[in-house]
């Protein structure tokens, strides 16, 4: 036996085991890695996107991290009021790259601090899956589908009850970083990718320049990805949320310094860009440019949500074909209906309740 | 004897770890240290997990959620005690041990999802391809074996682990993962006897005699 094993020994020390080959997952999972920790480490640092929840009224889970949200948000902070329409935004705290806007009532300092409690018992709730599927819309824009809005109804303690939309599915808490990746390609292979925007930033003097991609997963969920040249990496400075809110009052006041327009390409595609610039209170100094690509809209503005809104209450869509999906293990029973906006952007909308089982 | 004569050229695992130490103080401010941290430690990463799956795609997602799992808020911070290395490897083994728990009903009808494509580096296409075959069905044997078993056997053998080093990664003392060693090469003996190859099946197929530019240093 031991002499049997000494030559299995030997056989081990020399076999050649196949090498691991380099296909580029390693530069991936590097920036992907190296991105995160920086939103960590960047107190109070939210990254990309916040300006489309924050436009949209009730709780709305920023897309690219609902999954991340799901299984990690503890903590609620209040971080202040919109500048659009005195939206209150609460983030998930230090580090987190996810913030939620509630629109709605005016609140005082109670009811804020009722709100924030109310998220974390809310943000509990849905690690423990302990909330109810009520409805779901699917949205397609010029016949980009927008990933779907998910509307669960909470059941909070003292028999209040919560109904927000949300963008994440149910279940995707229990999706890893990995698997949700994996299904992000997936949804690049089969095409389900818009490029919304390209945004130029500038930060005391550092540029960050990148593409706002929206892909729509297999369960129709839609996840926004900041994507940068593939050698570009994310820059350290960074605008603190506090700072972003400053920023875009500015911005929206128009209190940019206009500094003309440039032309930049990112990952191939090129983009012309009309920069402002800015200085925030502190004395930060910010320049900022946002770039469609060119054709029919991809998405919606606030002001077409807004005249969408009017639409559908006036009853002026067009009725298309009814259709069900199985979700959750219930079957949804969708209501599309067209709305041609006043631009020529063609929004089909598809409303659905769970059909009641017999 | 085997098992002492082995422990002599095994590596003693002591190499960057004073290094990680600072690197590891560094990443909590620094995303350049971060950076160093996983350039380190993800070719070793990979390469454990790939030998352990033989599949590259389950090997690029499981070593990202070792990686997201170590780099997560309260992971990097809250590491202590044990080699950064042999945490990582920690982890590691803990997620090969939870794809095999969930692929348990493929494995019971087939050895596992394989890379054909992927031949061992620096040889011969020809002796790559027998390479790879060999390797195969070694992995195929190290299927068959208890995962304690599996696990400390590729550590020690294909990893090149030192036995103090298993002993941290996997928490056990290194009587304990001697011991599992030594059980676990009678067991993959036998496993190897079923698959028809091995150095008491087939001699002629060890590999110094047919493929000299493969052997380990």
């Amino acid at each position: 036996m031991k002499t049997e094993n000494e030559a299995l020994e030997r056989y081990l020390q020399h076999i050649a085991s196949p090498d691991y080959e380099a296909t580029g997952h390693q530069g991936r999972l590097r920036a992907e890695l190296l991105a995160r920790v920086e939103r960590r480490q960047a107190s109070g640092v939210m990254r990309g996107h916040w300006k489309t929840p924050v436009l949209v009224l009730g709780l709305l889970a920023l897309a690219a991290a609902a999954a991340e949200v799901a299984v990690q948000v503890h903590k609620y902070y209040f971080e202040g009021r919109g500048p659009i329409d005195g939206t209150y935004v609460f983030s998930t705290g230090p580090g987190e790259s996810a913030m939620v806007g509630d629109g709605g009532k005016e609140r005082d300092a109670a009811g804020i601090e009722q709100k924030r409690k109310d998220l974390e018992e809310m943000a509990l709730l849905r690690q423990q899956n302990a909330r109810q599927l009520v409805s779901v819309t699917d949205t397609m824009v010029n016949g980009h589908p927008q990933g779907r809005m998910f509307t669960y109804k909470y059941q909070l303690s003292g028999g209040r009850t919560e109904i927000t939309g949300e963008c994440d599915a149910p279940g995707e808490s229990d999706l890893s970083p990995a698997q949700e990746q994996q299904q992000i390609e997936e949804a690049r292979r089969q095409g389900r990718k818009d490029v919304i925007k390209a945004t130029y930033r500038e930060v005391d003097g550092e540029v960050d320049l990148f593409l706002t991609c929206r892909y729509v997963l297999a369960n129709g969920r839609g996840v926004l990805r900041a994507e940068r040249d593939h050698d570009a990496a994310p820059p350290a400075k960074v605008l603190t949320i506090p700072q972003q809110i400053e920023f875009m009052r500015l911005e929206r006041q128009k209190q940019g310094t206009n500094l003309g327009r440039f032309e930049a390409t990112v990952r191939g595609q090129t983009f012309t860009f009309e920069k402002y610039a800015y200085r925030l209170s502190d004395g930060t100094a910010v320049a900022y440019a946002e770039a469609k690509p060119q054709g029919q809209k991809l998405d919606l503005t606030e002001g077409d949500w807004a005249e969408l809104g009017k639409l559908r209450q006036a009853g002026a869509g067009e009725p298309l074909a009814e259709y069900t999906a199985e979700i959750n293990g219930q079957t949804f029973l969708f209501k599309p209906k067209k709305y041609v906006l006043s631009g020529g952007t063609e929004v089909v909308q598809a409303p659905s309740q769970p059909v009641a089982v017999k | 004897m085997a098992l002492e004569a082995l422990t002599m050229t095994a590596e003693t695992g002591a190499g960057p770890a004073e290094d990680d130490q600072g690197l590891v103080a560094a990443a909590r401010h620094d995303p350049e240290a971060a950076g160093r941290l996983f350039d380190r430690h993800y070719p070793e990463i990979i390469r454990y997990i790939y030998h352990s799956t033989l599949n590259h795609s389950v090997a690029e997602e499981l070593t990202s959620n070792v990686f997201f799992a170590a780099f997560r808020r309260p992971g990097l911070f809250r590491w202590r005690g044990i080699a950064f290395r042999a945490w990582l490897y920690r982890i590691a083994t803990n997620e090969i041990r939870m794809h095999f728990r969930r692929q348990k009903r493929v494995l019971a009808t087939q050895a596992g999802p394989v890379d054909a494509e992927h031949p061992s580096a620096g040889l011969t296409a020809e002796a790559a391809a027998a390479a790879q075959d060999d390797y195969r069905l070694l992995h195929r044997a190290l299927l068959a074996l208890g995962e304690k078993y599996r696990t400390v056997i590729v550590l020690y053998y294909l990893e090149g682990r030192s036995l103090a080093e298993i002993g941290e990664i996997t928490h056990r003392r290194e009587g304990t993962i001697k011991s599992q060693l030594h059980r676990g090469l009678s067991q993959l003996r036998q496993a190897l006897e079923r698959v028809g190859v091995g150095p008491a099946a087939t001699p002629a197929i060890t590999p110094q005699a047919q493929w000299p530019g493969a052997v380990r240093e």
